[in-house]
């Protein structure tokens, strides 16, 4: 393959930040040592390809421009296969403004003069909590009339907005891939997804109310479908009934050690769907009678489940808390809580009303529901922050609409997704074994 | 009750057959806690020989498989130096019980091994080459790490001349790709700028 390719689109935006280069505070010493190049001229080559493996996407990409060598290493299977096996995970999340989906029910035929909503460039905002940077990715080559509902091992799942069969999209922003998934067997409204992918097969289940009838109760039940690189796959073949009585109001799936998990209200539980046994069960909330805005994250192979708990009858102070489900998977330890006076700080700014959680690795990100507003809080290191303003919606081109509400995903940015090309042996009717 | 039950024991059991059973077990174990201290011999190349605990050594999969070959004899290193080998045998020892978890050393880098690599720069490009070349993932892992974040903040020309890399894209190749690629932000910490 040509090293040097410039037909490739590439995915990130750049802005002319006239200021960037006066970046020079006390910290450039530190973090920009001078370095003898008689000594770092002489690293062997493999060696070098270990570290940009290494390199978090943003700098690999602008190390790109260092030579041609360098340039063409994303698509060099040799290089990439080093990244699969070294690179270090980067617990990353990925934000997109919140678009008024219910408009989608009662839109019958194609949007003629909807302007806002014939996207054909969906943006996302791309936060590092390592470093605290902003980034901007552009999905060029998602089609209109999908939304972003999921994200697992670099790949974002994207979801149809029309009521009907659901047709899942998996994209890699870093690479512009593309994949689309079978669609649904049954009809649903707004239904909650999950994803999981790892490096060697694709995991997805699709709950919530199907359209059998405008007349009927709602019939809650699922879907999955799987597919790996040991030859197996299940085309939405397996279906699942959810217990009686669910509301699952359309959230996301997280997923935590072969299931996936998901809030459940009025009352608060959680739903958890064992993806091998192929069925749902309920797990008790911990305090449910005094939760508000609770949300499951994934925190370190483990799940924990992060709400505000307001006793009023009670002398309890309100506060956040963190709580762990152990590993019996039925009680939950309180893990942490959010200090006192950032609390009141917090509920200042929420003013009631709600937020939702995402998290990854060692971070979680709390949104607050009609605002910009998010707080990142790294379970390691116990710090609590408030995110600065994503710098493109507040001075940039974006934040033309108005409204700053962001809904985010807990995302890794991953240079290679192979496992995608899985999906490529479904489009053929009959698989062929040319090789 | 320990008690009753050795006593029991020792009626129901024929002498003889004891004697033969305590023997055995001590030289089960004598052999057992030989294995646990047996020692690799390594000499370095200033003919420098190391005596280093079997366990720690091969860590380095280079020097396990080199064993494999020598069967007891010294296991010659001719290219690692013996003040960086005594350096990364100290690294060894203390992460010989931590596993194959690389996420964990990115961890133990900031933590209990932050001092380790601040070391010269020559030292350091030292340890990068021998963890390669001894083929000790864990330790090449936070060398690598400790590099990136040592160039992290060089901007692209820097990095060229750091590595005496050519600049091979012409002049329209190269604000193409400037044109593509993304900066950082206003006021935050970069990575390597353009």
């Amino acid at each position: 393959m040509d090293a040097f390719n410039t037909s490739m689109p590439l995915p990130f935006s750049y802005t002319f930040t006239i200021t960037s280069s006066s970046c020079t505070t006390s910290t450039d010493t530190i973090s920009n040592p001078w370095m003898d190049s008689r000594i770092w001229s002489k690293l062997p080559q493999r060696l070098l390809d270990r570290v940009i493996a290494f390199l978090p996407p943003p700098a690999f990409f602008r190390a790109r421009s260092v030579c041609k060598r360098w340039y063409g290493l994303l698509f060099s299977s040799s290089f990439l296969e080093l990244y699969m096996q070294i690179s270090p995970r980067h617990h990353w999340f990925l934000f997109f403004k919140h678009k008024a989906l219910k408009s989608y029910i009662y839109r019958n035929t194609t949007p003629s003069g909807g302007n806002g909503d014939n996207r054909t460039n969906f943006v996302g905002y791309l936060f590092d909590p390592y470093d605290i940077a902003w980034y901007r990715l552009s999905f060029n080559s998602v089609p209109s009339g999908f939304s972003p509902a999921s994200s697992s091992g670099g790949l974002v799942c994207w979801v149809s907005d029309e009521a009907g069969t659901k047709t899942l999209i998996l994209c890699n922003p870093l690479v512009g891939s593309l994949s689309q998934l079978p669609p649904t067997l049954r009809p649903r409204l707004f239904p909650s997804i999950g994803l999981t992918v790892s490096p060697t097969s694709i995991d997805v289940a699709v709950a919530g109310d199907d359209l059998i009838s405008p007349y009927a109760v709602k019939n809650l039940s699922t879907e999955s479908f799987h597919i790996d690189a040991g030859g197996f796959y299940s085309i939405w073949g397996s279906t699942s009934s959810l217990p009686r009585l669910c509301s699952l109001e359309s959230g996301r799936m997280v997923y935590v050690d072969g299931k996936f998990y998901c809030m459940n209200y009025s009352p608060f539980s959680v739903l958890a769907y064992d993806i091998a046994a192929n069925n749902w069960f309920k797990i008790q909330a911990p305090m449910r009678r005094f939760l508000r805005s609770p949300s499951l994250v994934e925190s370190r192979g483990k799940l924990n489940l992060v709400a505000a708990v307001e006793k009023s009858k009670l002398n309890v102070p309100k506060s956040l808390r963190l709580w762990g489900l152990q590993a019996c998977g039925t009680t939950w330890v309180e893990i942490e809580r959010m200090p006192l006076q950032l609390y009141m700080q917090f509920a200042e700014v929420e003013g009631g009303n709600g937020f939702d959680c995402v998290g990854h690795g060692e971070f979680i990100v709390i949104m607050i529901r009609g605002s910009d507003r998010a707080l990142l809080f790294d379970i390691c290191r116990k710090r609590w922050q408030w995110i600065p303003p994503c710098p493109y919606l507040v001075s940039g081109s974006d934040n033309n609409e108005g409204e700053a509400e962001l809904h985010g995903l807990a995302y890794e940015p991953r240079l290679a997704t192979p496992v995608i090309s899985l999906l490529d042996h479904l489009t053929l009717p009959f698989p062929s074994f040319n090789g | 009750m320990a008690f009753t039950w050795s006593k029991t024991i020792y009626m129901g059991l024929d002498p003889i057959f004891l004697t033969e059973l305590s023997i055995s077990i001590i030289i089960f174990s004598t052999i057992a806690s030989s294995k646990k201290s047996r020692v690799s011999k390594i000499k370095t190349a200033d003919n420098e020989i190391f005596e280093v605990e079997e366990a720690v050594a091969t860590m380095s999969n280079t020097i396990k498989i080199m064993a494999g070959d020598c069967s007891g004899g010294v296991i010659p290193l001719n290219n690692v130096h013996s003040t960086i080998f005594a350096r990364v045998i100290e690294w060894c020892k203390k992460h010989v019980d931590d596993g194959e978890d690389l996420e964990y050393y990115k961890g133990a880098l900031k933590n209990c091994d932050a001092t380790f690599f601040e070391v010269d720069q020559a030292v350091l490009y030292h340890l990068l080459t021998t963890a390669n070349s001894l083929d000790i993932k864990p330790l090449l892992h936070q060398g690598c790490q400790r590099f990136v974040d040592m160039i992290n903040g060089k901007t692209v020309e820097e990095i060229r001349q750091l590595l005496h890399i050519k600049n091979d894209f012409t002049n329209e190749e190269e604000d193409e790709t400037r044109k593509k690629l993304w900066s950082s932000v206003v006021g935050m910490n970069s990575f390597i700028l353009l």
